[in-house]
């Protein structure tokens, strides 16, 4: 009973659906990617496993605990959120020394090396930080409590090139030296589709894809020619996205190619994920 | 281990306030008789007295707008630190209590000083809130240590009931959207200052009676008795923490 | 070595690819040691699940060999071995190809060698 198994979970906000049903299971010492557009129940979704907000039905385990009310089950996660749960006035460092205490494998020294690196000055007051710095120091924390199960939503936000090049490196690095389970969320995929083990593409609150990255990127294609050619090629295949210019046609398949029997004058191009995730997600 | 640290957080997040709060209250005390001392010495009003009453009820407020702040910033930190609601919970109940009895413990220290300054000269009349409410037995020095015990019970039970208050407060307007909140202000002094007033003109006063008489029975104030006024404190908080918990039980973060 | 996420190849092929190169163009060389799975996942931000299943097809042919609590070494003759399955691509590849056009345009055998000669010398 191993990992964060997500059973059957619905959540509703007044009106609207913010997940419907939703069945997952991260396995332990895996990089996630939880890939969806704005709204599509992402952060709902992490707010729900880390016992900020409660779900209208279904459970979530943590390798095998509950995770309502569950201080040992909540021990082992940390949520790097979107919002800002540290209080506005406190300085960094107080924040820091604050996780000290709630989180006992904390590694504080780690923790000012790369507050260092990223140039966070942890004197300052986390109301006085910038977005692109209130969520360096929001990565700080989650790359220094040593909790089994990470997860950042949204972790790049608001950061420049070499910050998210940055971020990246240490975080293979500290996955590589101590393998523990990284749920990332966010839309800007191309930077991390290498980073990532497995991918979960959620949709108006439903998961549209879960399989590893590999699988998933050989999967899927597209393939250019004309629209007659094309529309005979794809006729019993699943096509999840048409484009056309002039007479040429571009339709994007999932499926296994059969390279053997392939007509002339069309032509395969490979998929990369972000492609994929916004054939997925496009709204028609 | 983990859940002792929300009770050092919550605990740390009132440390500099009631600190400030303590030093201005005896910063207070030292200026009576220098302000006395000033007066006699340039003749002036000599015969009148300074009334000091009820310095020992500026805790209960200051624990009031206490309760008013602490939980939106404790909540949040317990949400992002894997606290659950009910740690945070049986936490703050330890931090009312710690809270309650070192300030109950200042105002004893208060309430000597107090007495003292009242010693030093003719022209200082200090009075406690005891003394007000259940007469001179604890007035005098003379009830000694036991009265002094029953006075700072008294206040303990009292300033719990302060800081429940403030807390109940803060987290029902937690966990309201903004009509409801609106709503909630007006009709809350539509009822306070419009409605009750007039049923109790209407009433002929019977209103402000029974409220008095309901307040006077409660808190013992007739009989003279500090341990009514005690017992009914303590069952008002518990009610308080009870509604408390319930708002909190399934308040979720906030976007 | 570069990772091209454009590059129709995966990833861990281009790990795999990348890591050969070096060998042949002496970057690595025999019997030295190669960087770690954490070194070649850290410099080029990949998942290193990913960056050992490239290195582990290298594993399998015999070009590299693990020394437990040591590291990665190139296995000695590891760049004849290379050399072999390179030409054999090689031939796969291009001669075939090659050959398979010549025929579309009707050049013949001794055309051909002749242009490859003019190559050679250009």
């Amino acid at each position: 009973m191993n990992g964060i198994q997500i059973n059957n979970v619905t959540k509703t906000f007044g009106e609207t659906l913010a997940l419907n049903q939703v069945t997952l299971n991260f396995e332990p010492h895996k990089i996630y990617g939880l890939l969806g557009r704005n709204g599509a129940g992402k952060s709902t979704l992490l707010n729900i496993i880390t016992n900020r907000l409660f779900a209208d039905h279904g459970e979530v385990t943590i390798d095998g605990l509950t995770s309502i009310e569950n201080n040992p089950a909540q021990n082992r996660v940390y949520l790097m959120s979107e919002k800002n749960l540290y209080s506005s006035s406190m300085t960094c460092m107080e924040a820091l020394k604050w996780s000290q205490v709630f989180y006992p494998n904390f590694d504080m020294d780690y923790a000012l090396n790369i507050a260092k690196q990223f140039g966070l000055d942890p004197k300052k007051k986390i109301r006085s930080l910038s977005t692109g710095y209130s969520s360096i120091f929001k990565i700080v924390i989650a790359l220094s409590v040593n909790t089994p199960y990470v997860l950042f939503d949204e972790p790049v936000l608001g950061l420049d090139a070499n910050h998210r090049e940055l971020f990246y490196k240490l975080l293979i690095e500290k996955y590589s030296e101590n393998t523990f389970t990284a749920i990332i969320s966010t839309h800007l995929i191309e930077e991390v589709s290498a980073l990532l083990e497995n991918v979960m593409i959620i949709k108006n609150g439903e998961i549209l894809i879960n399989e590893s990255c590999e699988t998933l990127l050989s999967k899927g294609y597209s393939v250019a020619g004309t629209a007659k050619q094309v529309d005979i090629f794809v006729h019993d295949k699943e096509v999840i996205g048409i484009d056309t210019l002039g007479r040429l046609k571009t339709a994007t398949i999932i499926g296994d190619l059969d390279k053997t029997n392939l007509p002339d004058g069309l032509e395969i191009t490979s998929l990369d994920l972000q492609k994929l995730f916004i054939k997925l997600t496009n709204e028609e | 281990m983990k859940s002792s640290a929300i009770y050092k957080f919550q605990l740390a997040e009132h440390k500099n306030s009631t600190l400030i709060f303590c030093l201005v209250i005896l910063a207070i005390l030292a200026c009576i008789p220098i302000y006395n001392g000033f007066s006699s010495m340039f003749q002036v009003q000599s015969d009148t007295t300074i009334q000091v009453t009820g310095i020992d009820m500026a805790p209960a407020i200051f624990l009031f707008v206490c309760g008013l702040n602490a939980f939106k910033d404790n909540f949040y930190m317990a949400l992002q630190n894997g606290i659950s609601r009910k740690s945070l919970f049986i936490n703050r109940i330890y931090v009312v209590l710690t809270l309650s009895v070192v300030m109950a413990l200042f105002d004893q220290i208060v309430m000597i000083l107090g007495k003292t300054v009242d010693s030093l000269s003719e022209s200082i009349n200090y009075s406690g809130v005891l003394e007000m409410l259940y007469g001179s037995q604890f007035g005098t020095q003379s009830g000694g240590f036991l009265k002094y015990f029953e006075s700072f019970l008294f206040l303990t039970t009292l300033f719990i009931a302060f800081l429940s208050l403030g807390y109940l407060i803060t987290v029902i307007f937690y966990r309201m959207n903004k009509k409801q909140k609106i709503s909630y202000v007006v009709s809350f002094y539509v009822v306070a200052f419009v409605i009750l007033p007039i049923i109790d003109m209407l009433m002929a006063g019977q209103l402000s009676i029974i409220l008095l008489k309901f307040l006077d029975m409660t808190m013992g104030i007739s009989v003279q008795n500090p341990f009514i006024g005690m017992f009914s404190l303590i069952v008002f908080s518990i009610i308080l923490s009870g509604l408390t918990w319930i708002l909190i039980r399934k308040a979720g973060v906030k976007n | 070595m570069q990772i091209n996420f454009e590059d129709e190849r995966p990833i861990f092929v281009q790990i795999a690819d990348g890591v050969e190169d070096a060998i042949l163009t002496g970057a690595f060389e025999e019997s030295g040691q190669i960087p770690s799975i954490t070194e070649l996942s850290v410099s080029y931000k990949i998942n290193p699940a990913t960056a050992l299943k490239g290195i582990s097809i290298l594993v399998d042919e015999g070009i590299i060999f693990k020394k437990r609590g040591v590291g990665m070494f190139v296995a000695p003759g590891a760049v004849s071995k290379l050399r072999d399955k390179r030409k054999e691509l090689f031939f796969d590849h291009y001669i075939r190809k090659l050959i398979e056009e010549a025929k579309k345009l009707g050049i013949t055998n001794e055309e051909i060698m002749r242009m490859v000669e003019r190559g050679y010398k250009e």
